[in-house]
């Protein structure tokens, strides 16, 4: 159903961890704040294809790096929690695009907040974009966000010292 | 980053995905009590000749439609307490946009999407991803 009023209670900000993903977090927390919103943090698991060297270390490297994401989310909703912004996360396994947009509708959020790397040209062809994939299929609004924006140091939610700067 | 003195910047082109666009920037404007810069761009590919007859006419027809929309936009606007600046540029939309958000100070830029896909997508551009590359302001 399309949303004709700005009623913002729930936002969904992914999170991959990168320097774009955590300054739309950083909007994010600042509409949320003045909305007195709540957000859904998505970190999306990329499915992985095993080969002929299938091994059981492979699985056992793949739930360390689950935890390590559980601890990493975690950071983030405390932060999000000192900065008075209610959150929850959330890891999912699939294609970016369309796990996204399934927890978009499964949690009736108001708004999906995301970061993008405002390719153009020849890398837009080559990388795609996860946002603009998002953008044309979801039934809420999108906002996307792009890094350039921020001067360095800017992030006043999320400190410098709790995220490192890039993945 | 949203704050005091906010100011967002809402590109129409009065179709319906727009006028969805719009109805959201109203009500993010008054709960955030932001001003809003409303505007539409007469798409003219750069190099023609915006003085030759033909286009001329093409420009005109196209002013007069924009500027009776805005017009309307505005006064629906005006009506719900926000403070409102329009404008109406000639160019390719995203690069248009873009300036203007600059030139504003926007905080946050607002457009409609018709959500086209796959073959739809090849056929018919999409703006709003378009403006990725470009915008100043998240969008």
């Amino acid at each position: 159903m399309e949303k004709t009023s700005a009623t913002l209670n729930r936002i969904l900000v992914p999170v991959d961890f990168s320097d774009c993903s955590l300054d739309a977090l950083e909007y994010g927390a600042l509409v949320a704040q003045r909305s007195q919103a709540s957000i859904t943090l998505l970190h999306v698991l990329e499915s992985v294809s095993y080969g002929l060297d299938f091994t059981l270390p492979r699985v056992t490297k793949r739930e360390q790096v689950r935890t390590e994401l559980t601890g990493r989310l975690s950071k983030l909703a405390s932060a999000l929690a000192s900065a008075g912004v209610p959150s929850e996360f959330a890891i999912s396994g699939g294609l970016p695009a369309d796990s996204l947009l399934d927890t978009a509708r499964s949690q009736l959020v108001d708004l999906i907040i995301m970061g993008t790397h405002g390719r153009r040209g020849l890398s837009h062809t080559l990388f795609g974009s996860v946002a603009e994939s998002v953008l044309r299929r979801s039934s809420c609004p999108v906002l996307t966000v792009r890094s350039p924006k921020f001067r360095p140091g800017h992030r006043r939610v999320l400190s410098s010292q709790l995220i490192p700067a890039s993945h | 980053m949203p704050g005091e003195g906010l100011r967002i910047l809402l590109a129409t082109d009065g179709s319906h995905g727009s006028s969805t666009a719009e109805a959201y920037a109203c009500g993010l404007a008054r709960s955030w009590g932001a001003s809003l810069t409303v505007m539409s761009v007469l798409e003219f590919p750069p190099g023609m000749d915006p003085d030759y007859e033909v286009n001329r006419l093409y420009l005109d027809g196209l002013m007069k439609n924009v500027t009776t929309k805005l017009t309307d936009l505005k006064a629906r606007a005006v009506a719900l307490g926000i403070s409102v600046q329009s404008y109406v540029a000639t160019g390719i939309p995203s690069e248009e946009v873009s300036a203007i958000a600059r030139t504003q100070e926007a905080e946050l830029i607002m457009v409609g999407t018709r959500g086209k896909t796959g073959l739809d997508t090849s056929c018919w551009e999409v703006r709003p991803s378009e403006s990725f590359g470009w915008c100043p302001a998240p969008c």
